[in-house]
């Protein structure tokens, strides 16, 4: 019956998102063209790198034109589903918070799920195709008997970004003014854009720890290029583990101190 | 100019008492560059130097980005956007004071202490990077005043073009998207302008990019000569002069058509 009760949400979550999505529907084209703008910018980048270099510590052209899809596939599920996360801060200060917790459903589930954004799947697939062509125009050694174990962790990866997001918009319970601490996450996703060898050996822990950006691109391309590291895969579901429960235990927490800000 | 100054006291007032959000945009907009100093540094591998800028001025070429920006970058389309989309924007008009001018000066109150908070924030990183700091005091810095304050109003222009577009669609996003997408490969937020291709830095020149970020950071590097400033500096002006009719044309035939939705 509780089953029920969500499975019912997210599709009727779905339906409204798909009728607003096609009710705007100029965005559908302005998605397609920022998908295809941002994926020249993303081919600018790769290309200036390597004009002055034949590669970057031993990571060719195609293997970080390969980082930057995966690290733009591990974003997949966060933007699609659990957008909605984005607005924590906006009901927190305008006390929408308050019909959220009244609600007969899990709040933080409400808060992940209550708006998706099928539209940006636009956006993933404009954003990537070019990069796709660019990545097989260039020499690359792909290892393909890989590509389940490579999908497995770039669906592993997306949940652990779907995970930090949480963890760190939470924050929002006691730091209200905080509405940019979403950018930190934009700004480390750069980071995923690059081999963790190019960094000193204290960021590298960092990158598997702290902030684990690295299982999110680079040991899944490492995957694909044909280094397995059952260490570091082992590593990612470990790390799974870990920001699941932070993530449950500090949202509990936040609803216990929680005290209406508007009413 | 007294009802400026009130504006400019007020908004300074507001972004000393949201520190944490102001310390946060800036954490950030360090972050977002802290990758590529790795990038090229691994880029460089045994070379001395690359289109004339060795290691330590590469580093400290992004190290100066976020102080530069924090100095003369714009974020008024935001506001402009919400305030034509909430219908707010009416209230301003009736005010006896050019909306233009008041978002200049309140903008500029906003960002009056970041500059300080961002060279704190650099020397805080001071120790981490002295052996790749490369600063020279020369004569020529005295010029870096009217290139940052040309820099300052051709961004401001530009921000608030981007920001009137809401007077037709309040769907704009997709504007300053397209500004942020050309703006990081033109201004020289991915690498010093010299590394691009030759007949790349020659479009880039046309434009009025180089003036809102490489020519301050490279005119603190040393590496521009007086005759290149004044160049620079002339074509910022006739910059400024044709955004900024641009601008008023825009404004005027937006105000003729604003309804005041939302009031």
């Amino acid at each position: 019956m509780k089953l029920l009760r969500y499975t019912n949400f997210i599709s009727q979550t779905f339906k409204n998102s798909i009728s607003e999505f096609f009710a705007y529907r100029v965005d559908v084209f302005m998605r397609l063209f920022m998908g295809i703008l941002w994926s020249i910018i993303a081919l600018a980048v790769i290309e200036l790198i390597f004009y002055h270099t034949p590669s970057l510590n031993g990571w060719s052209q195609s293997d970080i034109t390969l980082l930057y899809i995966t690290i733009n596939l591990a974003f997949i599920m966060q933007d699609v589903l659990t957008s909605s996360i984005y607005e924590l801060n906006s009901h927190i200060v305008n006390g929408f918070f308050d019909f959220i917790i009244t609600k007969p459903l899990d709040s933080q589930f409400f808060c992940m799920f209550n708006k998706p954004d099928p539209g940006t799947l636009i956006f993933f697939f404009s954003y990537n195709i070019p990069l796709s062509y660019s990545l097989f125009s260039h020499p690359s050694s792909i290892h393909w008997e890989y590509l389940p174990l490579y999908v497995i962790l770039v669906l592993a990866a997306n949940i652990l970004w779907m995970l930090m997001r949480t963890v760190l918009l939470t924050l929002n319970f006691w730091w209200q003014k905080l509405d940019n601490i979403n950018q930190i996450l934009n700004s480390l996703q750069d980071i995923g854009r690059y081999p963790t060898s190019i960094f000193p050996k204290s960021i590298q822990i960092v990158l598997y720890t702290i902030f684990p950006i690295a299982f999110s691109s680079v040991v899944p391309v490492e995957v694909l290029r044909g280094n397995i590291s059952w260490l570091k895969i082992i590593g990612l579901v470990i790390v799974l583990i870990i920001f699941a429960t932070i993530s449950r235990l500090l949202w509990k927490k936040a609803i216990k101190n929680y005290s209406s800000a508007s009413s | 100019m007294g009802k400026y100054l009130a504006v400019f006291k007020t908004n300074m007032q507001a972004a000393l008492t949201y520190r944490g959000e102001m310390t946060l945009w800036i954490i950030t907009s360090f972050l977002w560059v802290a990758v590529l100093p790795f990038v090229w540094l691994t880029v460089y591998g045994s070379q001395e130097s690359i289109a004339g800028f060795n290691k330590s001025m590469m580093v400290t070429y992004f190290m100066l980005i976020p102080v530069i920006e924090a100095l003369t970058s714009s974020w008024i389309d935001f506001t402009i956007r919400d305030e034509i989309k909430e219908g707010k924007i009416n209230a301003f008009l009736t005010k006896p004071m050019n909306y233009l001018y008041k978002g200049f000066w309140g903008e500029n109150g906003w960002k009056a202490s970041r500059p300080f908070v961002s060279v704190l924030i650099l020397l805080a990183l001071y120790p981490f990077i002295h052996n790749y700091f490369y600063l020279t005091f020369h004569i020529r810095l005295i010029w870096l005043i009217p290139v940052l304050v040309v820099s300052r109003i051709l961004n401001f222009i530009i921000s608030s073009i981007i920001g009137m577009v809401a007077f037709w669609t309040t769907r704009n996003n997709w504007a300053t998207q397209i500004w942020w997408a050309i703006q990081t490969v033109a201004a020289g937020y991915l690498a010093p302008l010299a590394f691009f291709p030759s007949h790349i830095q020659k479009i880039i020149s046309f434009t009025p990019f180089p003036i809102t970020l490489q020519i301050p950071i490279n005119i603190i590097l040393n590496t521009v000569s007086t005759d290149q400033i004044v160049w620079e500096l002339g074509k910022g002006v006739i910059w400024i002069l044709v955004l900024g009719l641009l601008l008023i044309a825009l404004w005027k035939k937006g105000i003729k058509k604003t309804e005041g939705i939302g009031m």
